[in-house]
């Protein structure tokens, strides 16, 4: 299942979407979510985000916390804190105001907290 | 006259043997030493261990024959030539270590240190300090407040930073936690589990490595970075 368009509506956001589901576009959110989903594009949120086991995202995250346990390809920004959990992928870039990462996460590239 | 203390005798004209009053007494029983408390040493070359007193100020390896110094040492002003102490090495705000290498159970750097340090338990930084080799240990703690500049490799088990670190590479193998008042800025940055409280600030490069088998004391990959 491939969608093409920019998620934007509330409904959607709440609702987390299904592994296998595949975006393609940037992601908006407006609420706490969690990201269940291989998503070709940006994600923006400006509340708390969960990037869920097995989901990938290859562009950029942004939003106020972010909790990744997939893998972003394309990196985070967050506003408050971000957390990598055990068995999480980040490449390229990291910026946060509070940070904590889990043994056995894998991270490599630009870190910045509290900049 | 016999002395005073004869136990036994022959009586010249008679050829009687008869005993004095102190032979009846029971024998005195020596007085027994207290055993001294013991401690166990390594040595920091060969690792031969060796039992040596609690209160000795040195001791030689009975294995390779280094001379081991066992007590503390403050250094107030320049100091050239390598240490090596079991205990503990103060380097004070106006000291300098200028010798190749310095190795301690415990290193306190308020000062500078040209060479390199080894602090095989902890290096506590607690003011305005700089390191212009590197230096490895077990645990780094940088108090709040402090400083630390160090132009080489920085390379421990694990890491509190509550001051400000600036230098080259940083390799925790362990934790590393920068509080909320630490600012750390390297242009590398290795660990293998980050903290980085609300406050706390670090830039840099940074990598996930996982924990090595080896401890960074023994002869390793951060061995080729130290001073020959």
């Amino acid at each position: 299942m491939e969608t093409k368009s920019e998620v934007k509506s509330q409904d959607e956001v709440t609702a987390p979407a299904g592994l296998g589901l595949q975006i393609s576009g940037s992601v908006g959110l407006d609420q706490d979510g969690v990201i269940r989903a291989m998503v070709k594009g940006d994600i923006r949120s400006t509340s708390k985000l969960v990037i869920a086991q097995e989901s990938v995202v290859s562009g950029l995250v942004q939003a106020k916390d972010i909790r990744l346990e997939g893998r972003v390809e394309g990196g985070i920004e967050g506003a408050g804190k971000v957390w990598l959990t055990r068995g999480s992928i980040l490449r390229t870039r990291c910026v946060a105001k509070e940070l904590r990462i889990e043994p056995g996460a894998t991270f490599a590239g630009e870190l910045k907290v509290g900049e | 006259m016999e002395s005073e203390n004869f136990i036994s005798t022959v009586c010249r004209s008679c050829s009687f043997y008869f005993k004095s009053s102190l032979a009846s007494q029971p024998v005195r029983k020596k007085a027994r030493r207290t055993t001294a408390q013991k401690r166990e040493l390594t040595c920091a070359d060969c690792g031969a261990v060796q039992m040596v007193a609690e209160e000795a100020q040195s001791s030689t390896c009975l294995e390779c024959g280094r001379h081991l110094e066992l007590g503390h040492r403050v250094i107030e002003g320049e100091h050239l030539g390598n240490l090596s102490l079991e205990g503990e090495l103060v380097i004070g705000s106006k000291g300098n270590f200028g010798g190749a290498k310095a190795r301690a159970a415990r290193i306190v750097l308020q000062g500078r240190a040209s060479g390199f340090l080894e602090a095989a338990e902890w290096l506590r930084v607690e003011g305005q300090t700089k390191i212009r080799s590197g230096a490895k240990g077990t645990k780094l703690e940088i108090q709040a407040g402090a400083s630390l500049e160090a132009a080489e490799l920085l390379h421990f088990q694990s890491g509190v930073i509550e001051g400000e670190l600036r230098c080259a590479t940083i390799r925790i193998d362990g934790p590393l936690r920068v509080g909320p008042h630490g600012k750390v800025v390297a242009e590398k940055i290795f660990f293998s589990e980050l903290t980085v409280d609300s406050g706390g600030r670090i830039s840099g490069l940074g990598e996930v490595r996982e924990l090595e088998a080896k401890p960074p004391t023994e002869a390793g990959v951060i061995s080729t970075l130290e001073p020959q």
